[in-house]
């Protein structure tokens, strides 16, 4: 244990010393700025911030650079968050979550607090995320590779049936969305025999639809579609503010949740092959079940924000430790830090941390830096991005559209990605009008190739026995975890459709 | 099918050259004196980070500090390359457009049946830029310590030796293809999306083999968890000097490397084209350069475009061969 | 039975035009059928070799189930109906987005730009064509400045 805690301190010195210098703080600093006033932009996700920004860093030094990166990366999360809350603009998997009881309580007039709930929990679980690193990163990476292919499977069938607990309306509509989400993240080139599928003969969906034109359609569209079918008169009527601070009882209300979304968070990102994105809907999906009172998700709830912002952010630091061991991006996100990286001639691999301590520990300092930095920066400017509500709507809708288009646009350098935008947003209205709710479908859309290499690998590896599944320990314990979250969805509703029917014969 | 015959590129040369001369504009596009007089972009088929793109940003720093104009990367991911081919393909032929052409430009013309651009034959090659080798390599606890040991391995349980590769159509995926195909083993070829997570596969020892450019795999090689049976070039290479190629181990016919490279338009001018050979020359013989290229695990190339032209058909043609003898089918 | 449902008092304010729930049915069961039809053109394989075909046909078949089973229960029970539809401002937004996709290679981004802020200001009666025009020449000159000299976006300003 002694031995434990000396190399923390030793591990985090090390980290602190490189971080810590002014210079570095300094390009952490401008980089969280850069990141959150690029993030913030609507339809302007991290993926497409830190794409733009990549070049900005090649005239650094290869530590300042990634250390400036990270704090891109971290600030351009932040002011994505920011959209989700204020406009219900998710700008990457993560944020989707975020929306649904972000922008809930931002119409209630609770923007301001939601926004300071997301940053605290966000430093709060990078605090943590940073000492279970330091103190763990060797057997982490064991733990990493224990998950193979039927690992993966089970934890993404645990995930589907998660978001069909965080819908809050019909259960086998939110079936429906996670199967519809399903077909379209197949469409494109399959990965096992090359051969294009549902693409129509379009050569731009041979890798597929990208997430964000069928995000910023199915929700930024939609949404404004919607808000100016009720008419500009009611629409206007959201800027009511309130109080910017969060109240007692809603931090009393965030904080545990707030930790278990790090504890959900911290374990999924150790994952290569897709554990982060499920972290913000894995610990919005244990909220909803460990509330008391679970209706009030979907409509503002407190622990709603913090919990998957929290998950999020401590999914996105653990998950560098596959980055930095394997080299295995989880995320595009993290696909472009590796890109960042061998241009700055680092090579990620099992060596960085053993031949390049100073790296290493500096860049897992630096992100507790730039979330620190991220506090300081974004506390004080909550006042002024809720002021953005103030705006009149019929201004701020024709901007937010442009935004939104050009956002898209720069993700692949792609007019189609736009047109894309336009047939989701349709799609995105029709749902609405029909009652179906978005969220599951973003998730199984995240989810469904990776479900269906993972299904295809594990088989072809076992000679296409499919008692792999349970015989893997850990596969065996998530599918049963499933079936248990699939019971208690089914039940209640079942007993429902009972009391219902008891109901009607007694009249 | 829509390949333009040689007489209707010269035509469009022509027309082109005559447009630029009557708009009295890009004047100087055709004499190499004033080359180049504007902004260069080099268009990358992959996202910003994938190993084309290092490659473009890499050279096109050191070639804006040569030519004193800007030289912007953008980024066309997706349709295996088939996005960015087709739209510099389409550009003006003057030279300010240039793709990094991959082997997949090669690939491709045998991987999809009908490439509206025409292929690699719709490019003027300008410079080969680097080339890297493919590396069979093994999780050190499999006991086969050659190549020749791996295949009695292979032949001992027919189907069960699983060998990770990359997506459908690049070098490692059609090297495995070829292997089975010229030695008569069964393997369990597994296709991932990318190098990466191939390799972490085989560093799990889920599987036992991986077929992959060398760079990604070299830090495990060097860690000790991996090991390299064979590269494929015809010479060792200088970052594993202890691995044999393939050619010494016993493998007949089966030599290549992958390479990048920069493509222009096919009916930019001659002189446009030595004028840009000659830049990425200057800058491919950097130190700085080469330092910077060498450390992504690149071998610098260089050399006349003839060469390059050459490079490009005689891979054309051998993954042709390859594709047609896996019977892979292909894609419309 | 139906007539239970219909007066309950989550059905919504209108009770009537066409059942929500029918119509989602409708759109799972159509999705579902074309899906397994294409993926019927696709090779099944086998358990140690799947298809590319076998996941898909499998998913579809799946939601095709689903949504019969909605649509059989707002059969049974009936559904909440439909909210009121406005064409006006559904056509605007799409429209300028549409416009932008289409336009924005060829016309650069400044005249697209003015475009897109134009046509979404149709979404909305009234509003004077002077404001939008404003407006729109704000937002294009905005967006040409962050996007293409500080962020290096790779689209022209102008007209090809």
């Amino acid at each position: 244990m002694t031995d434990l805690f000396a190399n923390l301190g030793a591990n985090l010195g090390l980290g602190l010393s490189v971080a810590a210098s002014p210079q570095t703080v300094l390009w952490c600093l401008v980089g969280c700025l850069l990141g959150t006033l690029i993030g913030v932009l609507p339809g302007i996700g991290p993926v497409a911030t830190i794409a733009m920004l990549l070049p900005v860093t090649f005239y650094l030094d290869p530590v300042s650079a990634i250390i400036m990166l990270a704090g891109i990366y971290y600030g351009a999360q932040y002011g994505g968050s920011t959209t989700a809350i204020l406009m219900r603009l998710p700008g990457e998997s993560s944020s989707v979550v975020t929306c649904l009881d972000g922008n809930a309580m931002a119409r209630r007039g609770r923007a301001g607090a939601a926004l300071a709930v997301a940053a605290l929990s966000s430093f709060l679980a990078g605090t943590v995320a940073t000492l279970l690193i330091a103190l763990f990163s060797p057997s982490l990476t064991a733990l990493a590779q224990s998950f193979g292919p039927a690992e993966y499977f089970s934890l993404m069938l645990l995930g589907m049936t998660g978001a069909v607990v965080l819908a809050h309306g019909s259960v086998p509509k939110a079936v429906a969305m996670v199967l519809l989400g399903l077909l379209l993240g197949l469409v494109g080139t399959d990965v096992e025999s090359g051969m294009q599928r549902f693409t129509f003969g379009i050569p731009e969906l041979a890798d597929g639809i990208d997430f964000v034109p069928l995000a910023m359609g199915l929700f930024g569209l939609a949404e404004i579609i919607v808000n100016l079918e009720r008419g500009v008169a009611k629409v206007d009527d959201v800027a009511a503010i309130g109080r910017l601070r969060p109240t007692r009882e809603e931090m009393r209300a965030a904080v545990p949740a707030a930790l278990r979304g790090t504890a959900v968070g911290s374990l999924l990102g150790l994952l290569p092959g897709g554990g982060a994105v499920l972290s913000a809907f894995a610990a919005y999906t244990l909220e909803k079940r460990l509330s008391p009172t679970p209706e009030r998700f979907g409509t503002g709830a407190v622990e709603g924000v913090a919990a998957p912002e929290a998950a999020n952010n401590a999914g996105a630091q653990t998950s560098f430790v596959p980055l930095l061991t394997l080299g295995i991006p989880e995320t595009p996100v993290m696909a472009l830090m590796v890109g960042a990286m061998m241009i700055h001639g680092i090579q990620p691999g099992p060596q960085v941390m053993t031949a390049q301590p100073a790296l290493f520990w500096g860049l897992i300092a630096s992100m507790w830096i730039g979330n620190l930095m991220l506090l300081v920066i974004n506390l004080p400017l909550v006042g002024l991005w809720v002021r953005l509500l103030r705006v009149p709507y019929h201004l701020l809708f024709p901007a937010i559209l442009l935004f939104c288009a050009i956002g898209v646009y720069s993700v692949h350098n792609s007019a189609f990605d736009v047109l894309l935008t336009a047939l989701f947003g349709l799609v995105g209205y029709g749902l609405a009008k029909l009652k179906c709710e978005p969220a599951p479908l973003m998730l199984a859309f995240v989810l469904g190739p990776l479900m269906e290499e993972n299904l295809r690998r594990a088989l072809q590896l076992a000679h296409g026995d499919a008692g792999v599944f349970v015989r893997q320990p850990i596969s065996l314990g998530l599918l049963l975890v499933t079936l248990a979250l699939l019971l208690g969805a089914v039940l209640p509703a079942v007993r429902r459709v009972r009391a219902v029917a008891f109901a009607e014969t007694d009249t | 099918m829509h390949t333009p015959s040689p007489l209707r590129r010269h035509l469009r040369g022509l027309a082109a050259a005559l447009l630029a001369a009557s708009l009295g504009v890009a004047g100087g596009a055709a004499t190499a004196a004033d080359f180049p007089a504007r902004p260069i972009r080099l268009v990358a088929p992959a996202a910003p980070g994938g190993s084309p793109d290092i490659l473009a940003r890499t050279v096109g720093q050191f070639l804006n500090e040569r030519v004193k104009q800007p030289v912007v990367v953008e980024n066309k991911p997706g349709g295996a390359g088939n996005i960015a081919h087709e739209l510099v393909a389409r550009a003006a032929p003057d030279g300010y457009t240039l793709l990094v052409a991959t082997d997949q430009l090669a690939i491709n013309d045998s991987l999809f049946h009908d490439l509206s651009y025409g292929g690699s034959r719709g490019f003027a090659g300008v410079v080969q830029a680097i080339s890297a080798p493919q590396v069979l390599v093994v999780n050190s606890t499999v006991p086969a310590r050659s190549v020749a040991e791996f295949l009695d391995l292979a032949r001992a349980r027919p189907g069960e030796i699983a060998v990770a590769t990359p997506a459908v159509g690049t070098v490692g995926h059609l090297a495995t293809a070829l292997l089975q195909r010229r030695t008569g083993v069964r393997l369990n070829h597994i296709v991932y999306k990318s190098a990466q997570p191939a390799i972490a596969e085989a560093l799990s020892g889920r599987v036992q083999a991986v077929f992959v450019t060398l760079a990604p795999a070299l830090p495990h090689i060097q860690s000790g968890a991996l090991r390299a049976l064979a590269v494929s070039t015809a010479e060792r290479s200088p970052a594993v000097p202890e691995v044999p190629t393939t050619a010494e181990a016993g493998l007949k016919d089966f030599t290549f490397s992958s390479w990048q490279g920069f493509s222009a338009p096919a009916a930019t001018p001659a002189p446009v084209l030595d004028a840009l050979n000659a830049h990425f020359n200057a800058v491919l013989a950097d130190p700085r350069t080469r330092t910077a290229l060498t450390a992504q695990g690149f071998d610098v190339a260089g050399g006349t475009r003839q060469a390059f032209d050459g490079l490009v058909a005689a891979s054309a043609a051998q993954w042709g061969d390859v594709i047609r003898a896996a019977d892979i089918k292909p894609v419309d | 039975m139906s007539v239970h449902t219909e007066s309950a008092p989550e059905t919504g304010r209108r009770a009537t035009g066409p059942a929500v729930d029918l119509w989602a049915a409708g759109l799972f069961v159509a999705t579902g059928t074309a899906w397994l039809g294409l993926a019927g053109g696709y090779a099944i394989g086998n358990a140690g070799r799947m298809g590319p075909g076998f996941f898909p046909a499998l998913v579809a078949g799946l939601l095709l189930a689903v949504g019969a089973a909605i649509g059989g229960t707002a059969l049974a029970r009936g559904s909440e109906r439909f909210e009121p539809f406005r064409l006006r401002p559904l056509a605007a937004v799409l429209g300028s987005v549409l416009v932008f996709g289409l336009a924005v290679d060829r016309l650069g981004l400044l005249l697209t730009a003015v475009l897109l802020v134009v046509i979404a200001g149709q979404s909305l009666p009234g509003g004077g064509l002077r404001q939008t025009l404003l407006l729109a020449a704000g937002l294009a000159a905005a967006c040409w400045l962050l996007f293409i000299v500080l962020l290096g976006v790779p689209l022209e300003a102008l007209p090809r």
